[in-house]
């Protein structure tokens, strides 16, 4: 057990170094959507730290790699291990200029294995995105 | 048949030899930690904490004027309706500004246990569900509780402002005192006088015990920034072990403290709530802690999120300096069912000077808290999120024996440990 947690600690570590490349933020992590959109991912905060409220940027991509504007994404997650959700109830407050929407109240407040539900719905309808990931 | 009885009695006997034994022996544990263990137990170093957040919601909170105000109001019982009653009556300094009681005793019987004010000022929620979102809205709450301090809002405002010992400091600080209504006793809680005599106010005179109520809860704040906690073994032991050194490498731990220490990170799960510099995630759990005789189960954060959002006093009322935005924890914060009966996570920094434990005292020892994690027993209201960790009886003392290398005195100057 100590070696899969460390194993997956350290997997955690090289996945957000590698990319971690600046732009407005820094990218945690490109997710694909159900329907085959990319869902990238910024955060203020990277490394991820537990106990830290902090926020993210999306930006959601169709298949030609045009941006998807004003997605309706709702984010919800937890921890299964455990049987309880996040500390926080994370929301997008706005578009920036950029295109990506702001997610903020972003909190993690244990370590270990996490699951992100970001459930997605577009002018063609709905889509969902999985994150899961150990702090 | 007679010896067949005698090999299974035999067998019993032995087996029960060994089941009792194996209960005594300490597991043999790896000789270095691993990267991840390390770095777990490096995040647990008071060398780790950040500086003490701003308070965007307090514009006095790191004024050191105001800090002396606030110790003075700390220390006087004249903030109580009785006259016998301050803050440090139950968070007592030389008890870690704890009380040591199951439940707290202010001018009668509380139905919460005191918690520590040391560290506290880095939480974002305050009392064991988290119904306060600052400390200085914090502060204010016990003063018109009747089991408290028991006194009125226009009672607090008028010594403030009215007495000579406060009157200087005060002006210095928040500028001229308003004027107030020059008799009777008036709070929007509390006993229902109080109560009736607020109804009499206009929204003018309220406006101004407001505003001089709220720099006392800010002052009072502003001294409790003051509580931060000292070093410990464990802390030079995190601090000094280096990556592939043996775990007894520097000395600071014994074999039973690290053996313990495995256990918090690792068997134990202790981490996973009580985790960073101040071994707090400063969040709420429910842990299946029993409910206290004559009370019905607290509905715990669920409540207390609520009663946060409606609070006058909070983050984003009319008494706060922040501005918009920096209210995030407020504006964020999860109110879902699985918060029925979730409580605070308290700080482990000298618990083992702060018996008991629990929200309502209901744990006497340390050894009786890692008792009920072990067994891990049903909630009544909703659920339990510990499950059964099968702890054996020697892990029980050495959980115990790391526990107690938590405990230091304060990193605060003795000159604001004591009434001025």
């Amino acid at each position: 057990m100590t070696q899969l947690r460390a194993t997956l600690f350290l997997a955690l570590l090289v996945s957000l170094s590698w990319s971690s490349y600046s732009l407005a933020q820094q990218e945690l992590t490109t997710l694909t959507t159900a329907r085959g959109y990319r869902l990238q991912i910024f955060s203020e905060l990277l490394p991820l730290e537990i106990n830290h409220i902090h926020s993210w940027e999306l930006l959601l991509t169709d298949a030609t790699g045009a941006v998807v504007s004003e997605p309706d994404i709702q984010v919800s997650g937890g921890m299964p291990d455990h049987d309880h959700g996040m500390p926080t109830l994370p929301r997008i407050t706005r578009t920036l200029d950029n295109g990506r929407l702001l997610l903020q109240g972003v909190r993690f407040h244990m370590p270990g294995y996490w699951q992100l539900l970001f459930e997605i719905k577009t002018d063609h309808g709905s889509d969902s995105a999985e994150f899961n990931f150990t702090l | 048949m007679k010896r067949f009885l005698t090999i299974v009695l035999a067998s019993g006997c032995l087996l029960g030899a060994g089941l009792a034994v194996w209960q005594q022996i300490p597991a043999p544990l790896p000789d270095t930690w691993s990267p991840a263990e390390l770095a777990l137990i490096r995040s647990l170093s008071l060398s780790q904490l950040p500086p003490l957040p701003a308070d965007p919601s307090n514009a006095f909170a790191d004024d050191e004027r105001a800090a002396e105000l606030g110790q003075k109001l700390y220390f006087d019982t004249r903030l109580s309706g009785n006259g016998t009653v301050s803050c440090a009556s139950c968070h007592r300094p030389e008890l870690m500004f704890t009380d040591g009681l199951p439940l707290a005793v202010g001018t009668s019987g509380g139905t919460r246990h005191t918690p520590s004010l040391v560290g506290l000022s880095y939480s974002p929620w305050f009392y064991w569900d988290g119904r306060k979102d600052s400390q200085w809205a914090q502060a204010l709450a016990p003063l018109e509780a009747p089991h408290e301090h028991d006194i009125d809002r226009l009672s607090v405002a008028r010594l403030v402002t009215g007495d000579q010992s406060y009157q200087v400091m005060y002006q210095e600080i928040f500028g001229p005192a308003p004027p107030l209504p020059s008799g009777g006793i008036a709070s929007p809680l509390g006993r229902e006088a109080f109560i009736a005599g607020w109804n009499t106010l206009d929204a003018a005179q309220r406006e101004a015990i407001n505003r001089i109520f709220v720099n006392v809860g800010k002052s009072i704040a502003a001294y409790q920034r003051k509580l931060q906690p000292g070093r410990t073994r464990f802390d030079n032991y995190a601090d000094a072990i280096a990556e592939g050194e043996e775990r007894t490498g520097n000395g600071q731990l014994d074999s039973t403290e690290l053996a313990g220490l495995d256990l918090f990170l690792n068997k134990g799960q202790c981490i996973n709530c009580h985790n960073g510099p101040l071994f707090t995630n400063h969040d709420f759990h429910n842990t299946g802690v029993r409910v206290l005789a004559s009370q019905l189960p607290p509905m715990g954060r669920y409540d207390g999120v609520r009663i946060a959002r409606r609070d006058p006093f909070n983050c984003l009322g009319e008494y706060s300096d922040a501005s918009s935005g920096e209210c995030i924890e407020l504006e964020f914060a999860r109110d879902t069912n699985e918060l029925v009966g979730a409580h605070k996570t308290p700080t482990l920094r000298n618990v083992s000077w702060t018996a008991p434990y629990m929200h309502g005292g209901q744990i006497g020892s340390l050894e009786d808290v890692i008792r009920h994690y072990d067994e891990a027993p049903v909630s009544m209201l909703s659920h339990n999120e510990a499950k059964p960790l099968a702890l054996r009886s020697v892990e029980h003392r050495q959980l115990v024996a790391f526990l107690k290398t938590l405990s230091a005195p304060l990193a605060t100057p003795a000159r604001w440990l004591t009434a001025p």
